[in-house]
Protein backbone atom coordinates (compact mmCIF):
# COMPACT_ATOMS: atom_id res chain seq x y z
CA UNK A 1 0.00 0.00 0.00
CA UNK A 2 1.31 3.37 -0.94
CA UNK A 3 1.91 6.01 1.59
CA UNK A 4 -0.75 8.15 -0.01
CA UNK A 5 -3.49 5.52 0.12
CA UNK A 6 -2.57 4.78 3.72
CA UNK A 7 -3.06 8.43 4.54
CA UNK A 8 -6.39 8.49 2.70
CA UNK A 9 -7.56 5.40 4.61
CA UNK A 10 -6.52 6.99 7.89
CA UNK A 11 -8.38 10.15 6.99
CA UNK A 12 -11.48 8.11 6.23
CA UNK A 13 -11.24 6.29 9.54
CA UNK A 14 -10.91 9.52 11.47
CA UNK A 15 -13.82 10.96 9.54
CA UNK A 16 -16.00 7.91 10.27
CA UNK A 17 -15.03 8.05 13.93
CA UNK A 18 -15.88 11.70 14.08
CA UNK A 19 -19.17 11.02 12.39
CA UNK A 20 -19.96 8.29 14.89
CA UNK A 21 -18.83 10.21 17.92
CA UNK A 22 -20.20 13.62 17.17
CA UNK A 23 -22.37 13.99 14.10
CA UNK A 24 -24.52 10.92 14.72
CA UNK A 25 -24.95 11.88 18.34
CA UNK A 26 -25.74 15.46 17.34
CA UNK A 27 -28.24 14.25 14.77
CA UNK A 28 -29.84 11.94 17.30
CA UNK A 29 -30.16 14.83 19.70
CA UNK A 30 -31.75 16.96 17.02
CA UNK A 31 -34.20 14.22 16.11
CA UNK A 32 -35.11 13.86 19.75
CA UNK A 33 -35.66 17.57 20.02
CA UNK A 34 -37.81 17.64 16.90
CA UNK A 35 -39.88 14.78 18.25
CA UNK A 36 -40.30 16.57 21.55
CA UNK A 37 -41.46 19.72 19.85
CA UNK A 38 -44.00 17.76 17.81
CA UNK A 39 -45.24 16.10 20.98
CA UNK A 40 -45.70 19.45 22.69
CA UNK A 41 -47.65 20.71 19.70
CA UNK A 42 -49.80 17.61 19.66
CA UNK A 43 -50.47 17.91 23.37
CA UNK A 44 -51.40 21.60 22.96
CA UNK A 45 -53.91 20.89 20.21
CA UNK A 46 -55.33 17.75 21.77
CA UNK A 47 -55.50 19.26 25.28
CA UNK A 48 -59.03 18.00 25.71
CA UNK A 49 -57.95 14.40 25.59
CA UNK A 50 -55.65 15.14 28.51
CA UNK A 51 -58.63 16.49 30.41
CA UNK A 52 -57.51 20.12 30.16
CA UNK A 53 -59.84 22.79 28.84
CA UNK A 54 -58.69 24.07 25.50
CA UNK A 55 -59.53 27.72 24.87
CA UNK A 56 -58.64 27.57 21.21
CA UNK A 57 -60.21 24.23 20.37
CA UNK A 58 -62.37 25.75 17.66
CA UNK A 59 -59.47 27.51 15.94
CA UNK A 60 -57.41 24.34 15.74
CA UNK A 61 -60.15 21.93 14.63
CA UNK A 62 -58.55 21.61 11.22
CA UNK A 63 -55.25 20.44 12.71
CA UNK A 64 -56.76 17.43 14.44
CA UNK A 65 -56.94 15.10 11.44
CA UNK A 66 -53.29 15.85 10.57
CA UNK A 67 -52.01 15.34 14.09
CA UNK A 68 -53.90 12.10 14.58
CA UNK A 69 -52.59 10.91 11.20
CA UNK A 70 -49.02 11.87 12.22
CA UNK A 71 -49.41 9.94 15.45
CA UNK A 72 -50.76 6.95 13.57
CA UNK A 73 -47.83 6.94 11.18
CA UNK A 74 -45.44 7.26 14.10
CA UNK A 75 -46.80 4.34 16.14
CA UNK A 76 -46.89 2.17 13.03
CA UNK A 77 -43.30 3.07 12.24
CA UNK A 78 -42.43 1.94 15.74
CA UNK A 79 -44.05 -1.35 14.92
CA UNK A 80 -47.17 -1.05 17.01
CA UNK A 81 -50.37 -1.86 15.19
CA UNK A 82 -52.55 -0.02 17.64
CA UNK A 83 -51.79 2.83 19.99
CA UNK A 84 -52.78 2.16 23.60
CA UNK A 85 -54.84 5.02 24.90
CA UNK A 86 -58.36 4.63 23.55
CA UNK A 87 -59.50 7.64 21.60
CA UNK A 88 -56.06 9.08 20.90
CA UNK A 89 -55.47 6.85 17.92
CA UNK A 90 -56.49 3.43 16.72
CA UNK B 1 -66.02 48.03 0.73
CA UNK B 2 -66.26 45.99 3.89
CA UNK B 3 -69.37 46.30 5.96
CA UNK B 4 -69.63 48.26 9.17
CA UNK B 5 -70.46 46.70 12.50
CA UNK B 6 -72.76 47.91 15.25
CA UNK B 7 -73.10 46.01 18.48
CA UNK B 8 -75.95 46.46 20.92
CA UNK B 9 -74.95 45.15 24.33
CA UNK B 10 -76.04 45.41 27.91
CA UNK B 11 -77.69 43.60 30.77
CA UNK B 12 -80.47 41.16 30.03
CA UNK B 13 -83.94 42.66 29.74
CA UNK B 14 -82.97 46.27 28.99
CA UNK B 15 -84.35 46.21 25.44
CA UNK B 16 -81.27 45.46 23.30
CA UNK B 17 -83.14 43.35 20.79
CA UNK B 18 -85.93 45.87 20.25
CA UNK B 19 -83.47 48.74 19.91
CA UNK B 20 -81.21 46.78 17.55
CA UNK B 21 -84.19 45.91 15.36
CA UNK B 22 -85.41 49.51 15.37
CA UNK B 23 -81.91 50.74 14.55
CA UNK B 24 -81.66 48.23 11.71
CA UNK B 25 -84.94 49.46 10.30
CA UNK B 26 -83.79 53.05 10.54
CA UNK B 27 -80.47 52.30 8.80
CA UNK B 28 -82.29 50.38 6.05
CA UNK B 29 -84.63 53.31 5.51
CA UNK B 30 -81.57 55.56 5.41
CA UNK B 31 -80.26 53.61 2.41
CA UNK B 32 -77.87 51.05 3.93
CA UNK B 33 -78.34 47.39 3.10
CA UNK B 34 -78.62 46.18 6.66
CA UNK B 35 -78.43 42.79 8.29
CA UNK B 36 -79.56 42.43 11.90
CA UNK B 37 -78.36 39.30 13.68
CA UNK B 38 -79.00 38.05 17.15
CA UNK B 39 -76.28 36.04 18.88
CA UNK B 40 -78.16 35.44 22.13
CA UNK B 41 -78.72 31.71 22.63
CA UNK B 42 -82.22 32.65 23.80
CA UNK B 43 -83.20 34.43 20.57
CA UNK B 44 -85.96 37.00 20.58
CA UNK B 45 -85.19 38.97 17.44
CA UNK B 46 -87.81 37.02 15.53
CA UNK B 47 -90.36 37.99 18.16
CA UNK B 48 -89.38 41.66 17.93
CA UNK B 49 -89.72 41.65 14.15
CA UNK B 50 -92.82 39.47 14.40
CA UNK B 51 -91.48 37.01 11.86
CA UNK B 52 -89.83 33.59 12.19
CA UNK B 53 -86.05 33.71 11.68
CA UNK B 54 -83.29 31.12 11.29
CA UNK B 55 -79.56 30.65 10.76
CA UNK B 56 -79.63 32.04 7.23
CA UNK B 57 -80.34 35.75 6.71
CA UNK B 58 -83.88 36.40 5.55
CA UNK B 59 -85.16 39.57 3.99
CA UNK B 60 -87.79 41.11 6.24
CA UNK B 61 -88.22 44.55 4.69
CA UNK B 62 -86.81 46.74 1.94
CA UNK B 63 -82.97 46.64 2.35
CA UNK B 64 -83.40 44.85 5.71
CA UNK B 65 -82.37 41.26 6.48
CA UNK B 66 -82.38 39.39 9.76
CA UNK B 67 -81.03 36.15 11.19
CA UNK B 68 -80.68 34.34 14.49
CA UNK B 69 -77.24 32.74 14.44
CA UNK B 70 -75.83 30.13 16.77
CA UNK B 71 -72.30 29.06 17.62
CA UNK B 72 -73.27 25.40 17.96
CA UNK B 73 -74.66 25.30 14.44
CA UNK B 74 -71.52 26.92 13.01
CA UNK B 75 -69.22 24.52 14.91
CA UNK B 76 -71.30 21.59 13.69
CA UNK B 77 -70.98 22.74 10.07
CA UNK B 78 -67.23 23.16 10.38
CA UNK B 79 -66.74 19.72 11.91
CA UNK B 80 -68.77 18.16 9.10
CA UNK B 81 -66.58 19.88 6.53
CA UNK B 82 -63.34 18.80 8.21
CA UNK B 83 -64.59 15.22 8.60
CA UNK B 84 -65.43 15.10 4.88
CA UNK B 85 -61.93 16.31 3.96
CA UNK B 86 -60.34 13.87 6.41
CA UNK B 87 -62.29 10.96 4.96
CA UNK B 88 -60.79 11.69 1.58
CA UNK B 89 -57.21 12.22 2.74
CA UNK B 90 -56.57 9.90 5.67
CA UNK B 91 -56.25 6.13 6.23
CA UNK B 92 -59.53 4.59 7.31
CA UNK B 93 -58.26 3.25 10.63
CA UNK B 94 -57.57 6.75 12.02
CA UNK B 95 -60.98 8.17 11.19
CA UNK B 96 -62.77 7.05 14.39
CA UNK B 97 -60.06 8.72 16.47
CA UNK B 98 -60.33 11.89 14.36
CA UNK B 99 -64.07 11.96 14.91
CA UNK B 100 -63.71 11.50 18.67
CA UNK B 101 -61.24 14.36 18.87
CA UNK B 102 -63.36 16.67 16.77
CA UNK B 103 -66.42 16.02 18.93
CA UNK B 104 -64.40 16.62 22.07
CA UNK B 105 -63.11 19.92 20.70
CA UNK B 106 -66.61 21.05 19.79
CA UNK B 107 -67.71 20.65 23.39
CA UNK B 108 -64.68 22.49 24.72
CA UNK B 109 -65.12 25.75 26.62
CA UNK B 110 -65.03 28.76 24.39
CA UNK B 111 -65.88 26.86 21.25
CA UNK B 112 -69.35 28.36 20.99
CA UNK B 113 -68.00 31.91 21.24
CA UNK B 114 -65.23 31.25 18.75
CA UNK B 115 -67.71 29.70 16.35
CA UNK B 116 -70.05 32.67 16.71
CA UNK B 117 -67.21 35.02 15.97
CA UNK B 118 -66.28 32.90 12.97
CA UNK B 119 -69.84 33.20 11.69
CA UNK B 120 -69.79 36.96 12.21
CA UNK B 121 -66.52 37.21 10.26
CA UNK B 122 -68.15 35.20 7.49
CA UNK B 123 -71.12 37.59 7.41
CA UNK B 124 -68.97 40.73 7.45
CA UNK B 125 -66.92 39.38 4.57
CA UNK B 126 -69.99 39.15 2.40
CA UNK B 127 -70.50 42.01 -0.03
CA UNK B 128 -74.26 41.76 0.34
CA UNK B 129 -74.56 44.19 3.25
CA UNK B 130 -73.28 47.65 4.15
CA UNK B 131 -74.08 47.32 7.83
CA UNK B 132 -74.20 44.45 10.27
CA UNK B 133 -76.18 45.14 13.44
CA UNK B 134 -75.40 42.63 16.17
CA UNK B 135 -77.87 42.15 18.96
CA UNK B 136 -75.52 40.40 21.37
CA UNK B 137 -76.22 38.29 24.39
CA UNK B 138 -75.89 39.87 27.84
CA UNK B 139 -72.70 41.73 28.69
CA UNK B 140 -70.27 38.99 29.78
CA UNK B 141 -70.91 37.12 26.58
CA UNK B 142 -70.41 40.17 24.37
CA UNK B 143 -67.21 41.17 26.15
CA UNK B 144 -65.77 37.73 25.52
CA UNK B 145 -66.81 37.89 21.90
CA UNK B 146 -65.19 41.28 21.38
CA UNK B 147 -61.94 40.48 23.18
CA UNK B 148 -61.59 36.95 21.84
CA UNK B 149 -59.61 37.71 18.67
CA UNK B 150 -56.95 39.64 20.55
CA UNK B 151 -56.76 36.78 23.04
CA UNK B 152 -56.50 33.96 20.51
CA UNK B 153 -54.07 35.50 18.05
CA UNK B 154 -50.93 35.07 20.20
CA UNK B 155 -51.93 31.49 21.05
CA UNK B 156 -52.26 30.58 17.40
CA UNK B 157 -48.96 32.31 16.68
CA UNK B 158 -47.38 30.20 19.44
CA UNK B 159 -48.67 27.01 17.89
CA UNK B 160 -47.36 28.02 14.47
CA UNK B 161 -43.94 28.79 15.95
CA UNK B 162 -43.85 25.42 17.70
CA UNK B 163 -44.65 23.66 14.47
CA UNK B 164 -42.12 25.70 12.51
CA UNK B 165 -39.27 25.03 14.92
CA UNK B 166 -40.11 21.32 15.08
CA UNK B 167 -39.84 21.14 11.31
CA UNK B 168 -36.65 23.19 11.19
CA UNK B 169 -34.93 20.94 13.71
CA UNK B 170 -36.17 17.86 11.89
CA UNK B 171 -34.81 19.11 8.58
CA UNK B 172 -31.51 20.03 10.17
CA UNK B 173 -31.22 16.49 11.55
CA UNK B 174 -31.93 15.11 8.10
CA UNK B 175 -29.14 17.29 6.72
CA UNK B 176 -31.60 19.03 4.45
CA UNK B 177 -30.47 22.48 5.50
CA UNK B 178 -30.77 25.01 2.74
CA UNK B 179 -33.05 23.00 0.52
CA UNK B 180 -36.40 24.64 -0.15
CA UNK B 181 -38.93 23.94 2.57
CA UNK B 182 -41.80 21.81 1.39
CA UNK B 183 -45.34 22.98 2.01
CA UNK B 184 -46.79 22.10 5.39
CA UNK B 185 -50.60 21.90 5.46
CA UNK B 186 -50.63 22.29 9.22
CA UNK B 187 -48.62 25.48 9.17
CA UNK B 188 -50.70 26.83 6.29
CA UNK B 189 -53.89 26.30 8.24
CA UNK B 190 -52.48 27.93 11.37
CA UNK B 191 -51.42 30.95 9.34
CA UNK B 192 -54.83 31.14 7.74
CA UNK B 193 -56.65 31.12 11.08
CA UNK B 194 -54.24 33.71 12.43
CA UNK B 195 -54.73 36.04 9.48
CA UNK B 196 -58.49 35.72 9.89
CA UNK B 197 -58.30 36.59 13.59
CA UNK B 198 -55.97 39.52 12.98
CA UNK B 199 -58.35 40.82 10.35
CA UNK B 200 -61.18 40.68 12.86
CA UNK B 201 -59.14 42.49 15.53
CA UNK B 202 -58.51 45.25 13.00
CA UNK B 203 -62.16 45.37 12.01
CA UNK B 204 -63.34 45.55 15.60
CA UNK B 205 -60.98 48.47 16.21
CA UNK B 206 -61.78 50.42 13.09
CA UNK B 207 -65.21 49.51 11.75
CA UNK B 208 -67.15 48.59 14.86
CA UNK B 209 -69.10 50.74 17.26
CA UNK B 210 -70.67 49.42 20.44
CA UNK B 211 -73.85 50.90 21.90
CA UNK B 212 -74.37 49.97 25.52
CA UNK B 213 -78.03 49.82 26.39
CA UNK B 214 -79.33 50.34 29.91
CA UNK B 215 -82.41 51.33 31.82
CA UNK B 216 -82.09 54.11 34.40
CA UNK B 217 -81.67 51.84 37.42
CA UNK B 218 -78.70 51.20 39.65
CA UNK B 219 -77.68 47.62 38.70
CA UNK B 220 -77.61 48.16 34.95
CA UNK B 221 -75.72 51.42 35.55
CA UNK B 222 -72.92 49.71 37.48
CA UNK B 223 -72.56 47.01 34.83
CA UNK B 224 -72.63 49.52 32.00
CA UNK B 225 -69.89 51.68 33.51
CA UNK B 226 -67.67 48.60 34.04
CA UNK B 227 -68.26 47.38 30.51
CA UNK B 228 -67.54 50.80 29.03
CA UNK B 229 -64.19 50.81 30.76
CA UNK B 230 -63.23 47.30 29.66
CA UNK B 231 -64.22 47.94 26.05
CA UNK B 232 -62.29 51.19 25.88
CA UNK B 233 -59.23 49.42 27.28
CA UNK B 234 -59.45 46.72 24.64
CA UNK B 235 -59.54 49.34 21.89
CA UNK B 236 -63.15 48.99 20.81
CA UNK B 237 -64.98 52.26 20.09
CA UNK B 238 -68.01 53.15 22.15
CA UNK B 239 -70.98 54.81 20.51
CA UNK B 240 -73.50 56.81 22.50
CA UNK B 241 -75.10 54.78 25.26
CA UNK B 242 -78.81 54.28 24.95
CA UNK B 243 -80.82 54.87 28.10
CA UNK B 244 -84.08 53.07 27.58
CA UNK B 245 -87.43 53.49 29.35
CA UNK B 246 -86.80 56.92 30.82
CA UNK B 247 -89.84 58.04 32.83
CA UNK B 248 -91.26 61.26 31.42
CA UNK B 249 -93.15 64.06 33.09
CA UNK B 250 -93.62 64.81 36.73
CA UNK B 251 -95.73 62.34 38.62
CA UNK B 252 -96.69 62.00 42.23
CA UNK B 253 -96.43 59.04 44.59
CA UNK B 254 -94.55 55.89 43.64
CA UNK B 255 -93.57 57.12 40.20
CA UNK B 256 -92.18 60.32 41.66
CA UNK B 257 -89.94 58.19 43.88
CA UNK B 258 -88.80 56.15 40.89
CA UNK B 259 -88.08 59.36 39.07
CA UNK B 260 -85.80 60.53 41.86
CA UNK B 261 -83.83 57.27 41.67
CA UNK B 262 -83.67 57.67 37.92
CA UNK B 263 -82.29 61.21 38.20
CA UNK B 264 -79.56 59.86 40.45
CA UNK B 265 -78.56 57.25 37.88
CA UNK B 266 -78.76 59.65 34.95
CA UNK B 267 -76.60 62.07 36.89
CA UNK B 268 -73.82 59.50 37.00
CA UNK B 269 -73.99 59.06 33.25
CA UNK B 270 -73.45 62.75 32.60
CA UNK B 271 -69.94 62.41 31.21
CA UNK B 272 -70.91 59.91 28.50
CA UNK B 273 -72.45 60.59 25.11
CA UNK B 274 -75.93 59.16 25.30
CA UNK B 275 -79.32 58.94 23.73
CA UNK B 276 -82.48 58.71 25.84
CA UNK B 277 -85.53 56.75 24.88
CA UNK B 278 -88.71 57.38 26.89
CA UNK B 279 -90.76 54.62 28.44
CA UNK B 280 -93.28 53.65 25.79
CA UNK B 281 -96.69 52.14 26.19
CA UNK B 282 -97.45 48.85 24.50
CA UNK B 283 -95.36 45.91 23.30
CA UNK B 284 -92.87 46.97 20.65
CA UNK B 285 -93.14 44.14 18.19
CA UNK B 286 -93.63 44.21 14.46
CA UNK B 287 -92.30 46.68 11.98
CA UNK B 288 -94.90 49.40 12.37
CA UNK B 289 -94.29 49.64 16.11
CA UNK B 290 -90.53 49.45 15.62
CA UNK B 291 -90.73 52.26 13.07
CA UNK B 292 -92.08 54.53 15.82
CA UNK B 293 -89.09 53.63 18.00
CA UNK B 294 -86.77 54.13 15.04
CA UNK B 295 -88.13 57.65 14.61
CA UNK B 296 -87.40 58.33 18.27
CA UNK B 297 -83.80 57.13 17.82
CA UNK B 298 -83.36 59.34 14.78
CA UNK B 299 -84.89 62.31 16.59
CA UNK B 300 -82.55 61.70 19.53
CA UNK B 301 -79.64 61.98 17.10
CA UNK B 302 -78.22 58.45 17.19
CA UNK B 303 -75.38 58.57 14.63
CA UNK B 304 -75.25 56.31 11.64
CA UNK B 305 -78.86 56.29 10.82
CA UNK B 306 -78.23 57.75 7.39
CA UNK B 307 -76.56 55.29 5.00
CA UNK B 308 -73.54 57.49 4.38
CA UNK B 309 -72.44 58.20 7.93
CA UNK B 310 -72.20 54.89 9.68
CA UNK B 311 -69.56 56.05 12.11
Amino acid sequence: MSRRSRLVALWRRIEAGHEQMFVARWRQGLRREARQRQDVLRALVLLDSLGVENPVAYETLELIPHLVADLHEWHQRLGRESFGDPGVCC
Amino acid sequence: MSCRLRFFGGKGGVGKTTLAAAFGLLAANGGARTLVVSTDPAHSLGDALATPLGERPRQVAHRLWAAEISGEAQAGRRVEEITRDAERALPREVLPAVRTHLQRAVHSTGTVESALLDRLIELTESAEWDLLVVDSAPTGHMLRLLTLPALLTPWIEGLAQQRRSARDVDRMAAGALGSAAEADPLLDRLHERKARMEGMVRRLRTDALVHLVLVPERLPLAETLRTAETLTESGVHLGPMIVNRVLPGSEAGLLAQRRRQQEEVLGQLDGYPQVRVPLLAGALTGQTELAALADLLAAAGLPGTAGADLR
